[in-house]
């Protein structure tokens, strides 16, 4: 049993799953993207592509994806106070959430493996001891800045084992401007007082 | 036991599922989902899935997904109004087929949402429900 997602919820999908790996969400940007980078790096198809850059691996693909996730209410993000600062990066409620994560665990079970094993290796690392790890890697060694480390891979439409419906449950929750667009409808008609009664009654439904 | 929702049909729905019954020229799906509209005015059938995984509050429970044939029939159901909202129907079976025109969903429901809070009761016809 196979069926197909785009590319781009396969990428937030990914991004999804590994905040959700988190009890209490992924403390920084920075170790987001560098537990990404470690998750994704050996499997196929690879999400994103991450560069080199003076803040070690980065994916400009990820932290674009995570904006339009934020702006669809998909994912949260809280500003963090203290000494580093930076953001608090959280999936909604659990039982919500779990839909999502257990159709990535049954569809790509082997990326689900690799973000929890990396998620396990650096997630939990203080910042200075992620730091180390990340900017002693030996790839930053061998390519220069703005060079390609990982590139992405796989069609526009990436295979995944689960049936249709689910697999278009997932393009319909994970789209930001979907989410927005019948949020924003639901609200309205909630909110709105409009006389149904007036409405013509329609001869052909279509 | 009469109908418990009222079928709201924007404009732009019609328009887009008409298109796609010129492109495709089929009759049955036509008739067919002709039948599955009026029988929706019942609500949710137990065929019927609510789509899962939904993130954002307002929406969770109220989209859903009817088959029409090998056809998915999208819709939004908002209960406090008795009102159901086609909002997609797929252009052909899913299998090999990508949700590349998804935009066209964001699309129809941003004119609904105008024409909702401007009461442009004439961009909208109904099947009778509970009215």
């Amino acid at each position: 049993m196979t069926s197909s997602i785009d590319k781009e919820t396969f990428q937030r999908l990914t991004l999804f799953y590994l905040i959700g790996c988190f009890e209490r969400g992924v403390f920084s940007s920075f170790r987001l993207q560098k537990v990404l980078y470690y998750a994704i790096r050996d499997v196929e198809p690879k999400p994103f592509t991450f560069h080199h850059t003076k803040w070690g691996q980065y994916s400009r693909d990820a932290s674009i994806q995570l904006l339009h996730m934020l702006e669809g209410s998909i994912v949260q993000r809280e500003a963090l106070s203290g000494k580093y600062g930076g953001a608090l990066w959280k999936t909604g409620d659990l039982s919500d959430s779990n839909d999502i994560r257990s159709a990535f665990e049954e569809g790509m079970p082997e990326h689900a493996e690799a973000i929890r094993k990396s998620v396990d290796e650096y997630g939990g690392l203080k910042q200075g001891e992620l730091d180390n790890i990340v900017h002693s890697d030996p790839i930053l060694k061998e390519r220069r800045r703005g060079r390609i480390l990982v590139k992405e891979t796989g069609d526009k439409r990436i295979r995944i084992r689960l049936d249709e419906d689910t697999a278009e449950e997932l393009e319909f929750a994970l789209s930001p401007l979907l989410s927005i667009a019948l949020a924003r409808l639901g609200q309205t008609v909630a909110d709105t007082d409009f006389d149904v009664s007036k409405v013509r009654v329609s001869a052909s439904l279509t | 036991m009469p109908p418990s929702h009222d079928i709201l049909l924007h404009e732009a729905y019609r328009k887009a599922v008409g298109k796609l019954f010129r492109k495709r020229k089929d009759k049955e799906l036509e008739k067919r989902l002709q039948e599955e509209l009026s029988r929706l005015r019942f609500g949710p059938g137990s065929n019927d899935t609510v789509l899962k995984g939904i993130q954002t509050p307002i929406l969770r429970g109220r989209l859903w997904r009817r088959y029409v044939g090998r056809h998915r029939l999208v819709y939004m159901l908002a209960p406090e109004k008795h009102l159901i909202f086609p909002i997609f129907l797929s252009p052909r079976p899913r299998n090999g087929y990508g949700y590349d025109n998804l935009d066209s969903v964001e699309e129809i429901a941003e004119v609904i949402i105008l024409d909702f809070e401007n009461r442009r009761i004439d961009k909208f016809e109904r099947l009778e429900g509970t009215s």
